[in-house]
């Protein structure tokens, strides 16, 4: 499937549709771990298939050695590449099938860290992405990511927004 | 406290070390997302060097569509592979290299979540390990994991 024919989707769609369910009272923000990472849109690009969110490193995700849990990185990943996956197939739920997380660099408390997620290819029944996130103003590439997901029948008729 | 101590591995001091998860002296679950997640053990094995967890599902974990966030059983696992990781690397920090899970069901917010895992290999410096989710309901396989940390040469500045 050629995502970037899909009909009435387009770069301002797009853009919208993120602007909206990445601020006030999106259902993406209404419930769960989601909110508490506070996602930060930061650009869309329809036609490469990219989402760039940030995210700031806060208290409650340390670890016992005081730098960001991989865990909560693979949640940013997860966040992220999900949300992008179901941009092109709403109103179709997506769920994960595999997330592989490899880990660069530390993210220390206080940094924002900034996630890139692209689709790699979208077809009838799988998406499949690939992830990166930095530090440092772009300066560090602290972990990277591939993950598939699965689009599922069941349509979401309440939108994230 | 208990503390870990070079060359004392034994079922005795691993079971120890690991049930004192979740009193407030213990460093490893004091604050940060343990002291949030809640883990607690459930059973241990140092020779077969296994370890069993159960964490419950929180309202803070959920996804949009309301089921436990595939990040947080990543982060479940990766508090499981960790803290095995620490018990044989005594006080030496250790680090996530890689971690891959696979999704198998979806897990409700009523579920107990059991992580199993298991070391693999252990080298000088690198740690291989594989892992299972299973659900307290009806022990459904939910996921699966595998893992590969590094240990630091860099050692923890107040004993764990």
């Amino acid at each position: 499937m050629d995502y970037r024919k899909l009909e009435g989707r387009s770069q301002e769609d797009m853009q919208a549709w993120f602007d909206g369910i990445c601020k006030g009272e999106s259902r993406l923000l209404r419930q769960g771990v989601i909110p508490r990472m506070a996602p930060k849109f930061i650009g869309c690009n329809f036609l490469d298939g990219t989402l760039e969110v940030a995210y700031e490193a806060l208290d409650w995700e340390l670890n016992p050695q005081n730098i960001i849990h991989g865990g909560i990185i693979s949640t940013a990943f997860d966040t992220t590449m999900g949300m992008l996956s179901h941009y092109y197939v709403k109103p179709h739920v997506v769920t994960t099938v595999s997330l592989n997380t490899t880990f660069h660099k530390p993210i220390m408390m206080g940094d924002t860290f900034h996630v890139k997620a692209k689709i790699e290819f979208l077809g009838r029944s799988l998406s499949s992405t690939t992830g990166e996130i930095f530090t440092k103003e772009y300066d560090v590439l602290a972990a990277t990511a591939t993950a598939t997901f699965k689009i599922l029948h069941e349509l979401q008729h309440d939108p994230l927004t | 406290m208990i503390t870990l101590r070079e060359g004392v591995n034994t079922q005795e001091d691993m079971e120890g070390w690991l049930s004192q998860l979740g009193t407030p002296d213990f460093p490893m679950s004091s604050e940060g997302v343990l002291e949030l997640l809640e883990p607690r053990l459930v059973a241990c094995q140092c020779e077969e060097k296994t370890v069993t967890f159960a964490f419950p599902v929180k309202e803070w974990e959920l996804n949009p569509e309301g089921g436990l966030h595939g990040g947080i059983i990543v982060t479940g696992f990766d508090v499981s592979f960790g803290l095995l990781c620490h018990y044989f690397a005594k006080q030496q920090m250790v680090t996530t290299i890689n971690i891959a899970t696979n999704f198998l069901k979806p897990i409700l917010p009523t579920d107990e979540v059991h992580y199993h895992v298991r070391i693999v290999s252990h080298g000088r410096t690198i740690i291989s390990m594989v892992g299972e989710a299973r659900l307290k309901r009806d022990n459904i396989l939910a996921a699966t994991a595998s893992a590969t940390f590094m240990i630091l040469r860099k050692k923890f500045e107040t004993l764990i």
